[in-house]
């Protein structure tokens, strides 16, 4: 792949990743009346970059999206919160892809329970208490089916997308 | 194409494993729980009041939000915040169940004799 068009296509995910962002900030926080649930969507984007073009590219639309995010519509909270979130995911997801035992489900599961099992940790720390825990397990039930949604669809956008690219050789 | 179902195979395997630890922490949670006594506010961490489940009461919590206790429940009634997501947390009367308002650092937390103890 050209030069250009690596550093072209970054971008192009990395744009996506902070506009499906917005749309999930903009959309009511309790989807299916459990609070605080988001499916996630911008992680197929890092995947994109990740299966697509590789760790540090992936890393790049990661870092974009989350402080791009911050200074558009953020706080300084919900940017610690998906900064912790997205290191721990991000990750995950490029170990869990390097052994090469998992499909684009599993690294997509294994990123989702990370990032919602590492902002528990952050909350708990963040307000003292440990309490938030209980919330866990409703956490992990929403990262498997979100992570699975999501493994779902990148598995079905990447073999059009890696033709089209092909095609600008 | 043993690789892929390979693969799938180990996918399976971690989805049912996420699930299976969330099956496991939603029990030790439910069956230790038990009737709550107080309620207990905290403000980034430290207490900010301490009262009865029993009697009725409307709290303001340093205008950020409002806490109810009516009838043996505990709910967050309003809040300045922009996600509301606390205000739309069911009302908690269990020892242990807890409503957490992230933005405004607000914790309200029912405690008893039963539930698992989290104090760090």
């Amino acid at each position: 792949m050209k030069k250009a068009v690596r550093i072209a296509l970054t971008g192009v995910l990395a744009a996506l990743a902070v506009a499906v962002g917005y749309l999930e900030f903009l959309l009511p926080s309790d989807i299916a009346g459990i609070p605080g649930i988001k499916p996630g969507f911008a992680n197929i984007l890092v995947m994109a970059a990740l299966y697509l073009l590789g760790t540090g590219e992936a890393a790049f639309v990661c870092a974009a999206k989350i402080t791009v995010s911050w200074l558009v519509f953020g706080s300084f909270t919900s940017f610690l919160y998906s900064l912790c979130g997205g290191v721990l995911s991000f990750a995950v997801m490029v170990l869990l892809k390097k052994t090469n035992r998992f499909g684009h489900v599993g690294v997509s599961v294994g990123g989702a329970v990370t990032h919602n099992v590492g902002q528990t940790a952050v909350a708990a720390l963040m307000l003292g208490s440990g309490y938030v825990f209980y919330y866990l397990p409703v956490l992990l039930v929403a990262a498997a089916v979100t992570g699975t949604l999501n493994g779902l669809i990148i598995k079905a956008a990447l073999p059009p997308l890696s033709k089209a690219l092909h095609r600008t050789e | 194409m043993r690789r892929m179902k390979d693969k799938l195979r180990h996918d399976l395997i971690l989805v049912a494993a996420v699930v299976l630890c969330a099956a496991i922490l939603f029990c030790v949670f439910y069956f230790t729980r038990s009737e709550g006594e107080r309620v207990e506010i905290t403000l980034n961490g430290k207490l900010y009041g301490s009262y009865p489940l029993s009697e009725n009461a409307v709290v303001d919590v340093d205008g950020i939000c409002t806490v109810t206790i009516k009838d043996g429940e505990t709910f967050v009634s309003s809040a300045v915040c922009r996600g509301q997501v606390c205000v739309h947390h069911k009302p908690i009367s269990q020892s242990g169940e807890s409503i957490i308002c992230l933005p405004g650092g607000v914790t309200v937390r029912v405690t008893g004799k039963g539930g698992v103890d989290f104090t760090v």
